[in-house]
């Protein structure tokens, strides 16, 4: 399996505390809907074409490649990932990196336009000091 | 979870975003924040082990990256010859659109740090849109 290089994880959150620090939380925002319209395009254009099954693979292969500990379980009309681990806060956390305070903010609005650009909806459950969260996506039966 | 297979991207992504909705210092204040803040192991390597540190430091950062790269360290000098940048490398792959001045960070994060010990910093950008360069530090 290839190796990532987790630090960078420690780069984002040092970012999005810049973005907040010089320009609020609506630029944070802001940026992360263009990262999500930009650089999810990919998965975007295949749930569009396989539906749920490519959330399924796009978040199997990443949690993996992160080694992350997760759990994802799917229906019919729903994806839901279970991070009972996540790999950038236990990396932040290790390497003493600085953790911006809403640093699952990400998840929120990239799951968010990766739902809205896809006909699905979804939501999270987030508890960042124990670097857990349930995702969903779900599409109405 | 941005991954970091997407870290590039949105890395790049906030290059342009920061140019387009607040200036082009707006950039180069981000990328010296982020010296200060973020590369504090690269700070405590060159303070503690010169010339050393930097080898360690690079060694481990750019074979996570899997960069192709030729690295020659003498007690005096330290270079880096790039052959293909691997986040260069990505953004050509990705089809997003490149921030023009993508490759500016690197001559600017690391030379804060590295000059701030007493070395010089000479950066030559040979091929921007193919990922080439070269990094020469020199004691001083």
């Amino acid at each position: 399996m290839p190796k990532v290089h987790k630090d960078f994880h420690g780069a984002l959150s040092c970012a999005f505390q810049f973005l907040e620090e010089n320009y609020g939380k609506e630029a944070l925002t802001k940026f992360l809907i263009r990262v999500a319209q930009n650089c999810y395009k990919d998965l975007i254009s295949n749930i569009n074409t396989e539906g749920l099954l490519a959330l399924e693979i796009y978040w199997r292969k990443i949690f993996t490649l992160e080694e992350g500990k997760f759990e994802i379980r799917t229906d019919e009309n729903s994806v839901i990932i279970e991070v009972k681990e996540c790999p950038a806060l236990s990396h932040l956390k290790k390497a003493g990196y600085p953790i911006y305070k809403d640093f699952c903010y990400q998840t929120e609005i990239i799951n968010s336009i990766i739902a809205k650009e896809t006909g699905l909806y979804s939501s999270i459950e987030k508890n960042q000091d124990k670097a857990y969260c349930i995702q969903k996506f779900w599409r109405e039966k | 979870m941005i991954s970091c297979t997407e870290f590039i991207l949105a890395y790049n992504e906030l290059f342009s975003f920061l140019e387009e909705e607040y200036g082009r210092q707006a950039v180069i204040e981000f990328w010296k924040y982020i010296s200060d803040r973020f590369l504090s192991n690269l700070d405590r390597l060159v303070r503690e082990k010169g010339i050393e540190g930097m080898k360690e430091y690079w060694t481990h950062t750019l074979t996570e990256e899997g960069a192709d790269y030729e690295m020659r360290v003498t007690p005096s000098e330290f270079e880096i010859y790039m052959k293909q940048c691997p986040s260069v490398n990505t953004l050509n792959r990705s089809g997003v659109r490149k921030y023009p001045n993508y490759c500016d960070h690197c001559n600017i994060l690391y030379r804060i740090i590295i000059e701030k010990y007493g070395f010089s910093y000479d950066y030559e950008f040979l091929d921007r849109d193919k990922g080439i360069c070269r990094l020469i530090v020199r004691k001083k």
